[in-house]
């Protein structure tokens, strides 16, 4: 487990802005961040208009599309769970970790990831990258196979992290954090155009987790 | 000239009951793609609760008027027998995520509030039949929890149903064909102990 010094601080500074603004997730146009806590959410949704690769926020629950600096991505405190045996990449069987599943579960954010807005034939081999190159804390992005075996795409300790997505296609992650406070993962997307070989980029992208202690 | 119209929508009515009747055999065959095999409903009126299959597109069918294909795309081979999942070598494996060209099989109970059940529902599968030494295995690969399992010695042969909405992992570990029988039982807070018809579910594995 990472602990990085700034996280404390703002980690401070940020709650005082969510209570604020917490709870209806779907108050919107304050000026503030939006909260997504429930729900069918695709965090990392790609599009690609006018030249330009965009990522954004994409609340199926409500239609609603947010920039990604728009919303806080809340995981209620009804996501901390242990870890369980076999994910040692989590810590130590045992030990507090907030989980937000793959799956729908009702009162959790269900976040995932989807580039149904990239048409085909756009990118090489309608695929495009997914990287985290870095998250405050202890954060890991995996999947689970269908005999449990653990895929990990982002783990925090390691380093940035990759995977790949289809144009047209659609994914959901487990996103598990260490302890309750504030995470910034910085994200980037890209993809080489099929008609000219350029590789196009998002840049460098900031997302909000709040963990709910 | 009223009587003669009752009369005539009557016998359009039992002819048509006869046509349903006649095409019972001719099922929907549900092969890939999101599909709640139970769909879980509460008649408050006749203090009843009841089971559809809901595919992707909201259409509700009736259980006995649909075949689940588990075709060859499901099969996959493993190198060992894991206890209570899968027998060495073939089983047919619906995933737990979403996976083109296969079945993607949940349930869940939006039509029905849970909190009124005291959040949970009982799908007891009542009986059932498959081909020689085939099981089935319902379960949760991430937290590594058993939902449902043919075999008594992994599983009490029900499944608590406590989501809204929720997808695990089915292994079928022979071809052939498996019926699946449900009966759903749960206490409502106000009106006490309910239950549903005994509903039969066919797969059609390999």
């Amino acid at each position: 487990m990472r602990t990085v010094t700034k996280y404390a601080a703002v980690a401070a500074a940020a709650a005082a802005v969510l209570a604020a603004t917490a709870a209806p997730a779907t108050a919107q146009g304050s000026g503030r961040y939006t909260v997504l806590s429930e729900g069918h959410v695709d965090v990392f949704g790609l599009a690609y208009e006018d030249g330009a690769l965009d990522l954004h926020v994409h609340d199926e629950e409500h239609a609603a599309e947010y920039a990604p600096g728009e919303v806080v991505l809340k995981a209620n405190n009804e996501a901390k769970t242990t870890i369980p045996a076999g994910y040692d990449f989590l810590g130590a069987p045992g030990d507090d970790v907030w989980i937000l599943p793959d799956t729908e579960v009702a009162g959790l954010l269900f976040a995932g990831y989807g580039a149904e807005e990239i048409a085909p034939g756009d990118f090489a081999n309608d695929t495009l990258t997914l990287t985290v190159h870095d998250a405050w804390g202890d954060v890991d992005l995996y999947t689970v196979d269908d005999f449990g075996t653990p895929a990990v795409e982002f783990d925090s300790d390691e380093g940035p992290g990759s995977w790949q997505v289809t144009a047209g296609g659609h994914g959901h992650l487990n996103w598990a954090f260490g302890e309750a406070g504030l995470y910034k993962l910085t994200v980037e997307a890209e993809g080489v155009l099929a008609a000219t070989g350029e590789t196009v980029s998002t840049g460098e992208v900031d997302y909000w987790f709040w963990v709910e202690a | 000239m009223r009587s003669t119209m009752i009369k005539a929508g009557a016998a359009l009515g039992a002819a048509a009951a006869l046509l349903f009747a006649g095409t019972a055999q001719a099922a929907t065959t549900v092969g890939s793609g999101h599909v709640d095999v139970l769909a879980l409903a509460y008649d408050d009126n006749a203090n009843k609760l009841d089971l559809h299959v809901e595919l992707a597109n909201g259409t509700v069918l009736e259980p006995a008027d649909v075949l689940f294909d588990v075709h060859s795309a499901h099969q996959v081979t493993t190198a060992s027998a894991t206890n209570c999942r899968t027998d060495l070598g073939t089983n047919w494996v619906l995933p737990r995520l979403e996976t083109a060209g296969k079945l993607w099989a949940g349930w869940n109970t939006e039509a029905l509030t849970l909190a009124s059940f005291g959040g949970s529902v009982t799908a007891d599968l009542v009986s059932y039949t498959a081909p020689s030494g085939g099981q089935v295995a319902v379960y949760d690969a991430s937290t590594n929890t058993t939902r449902l399992h043919t075999d008594p010695a992994c599983d009490d042969g029900a499944i608590a149903v406590t989501e809204t909405h929720h997808h695990p992992t089915w292994v079928f570990t022979q071809p052939g064909t498996y019926t699946l029988t449900f009966q759903l039982s749960a206490t409502h807070t106000t009106n006490g102990a309910v239950t549903s018809d005994p509903v039969t579910y066919t797969f059609d594995v390999g």
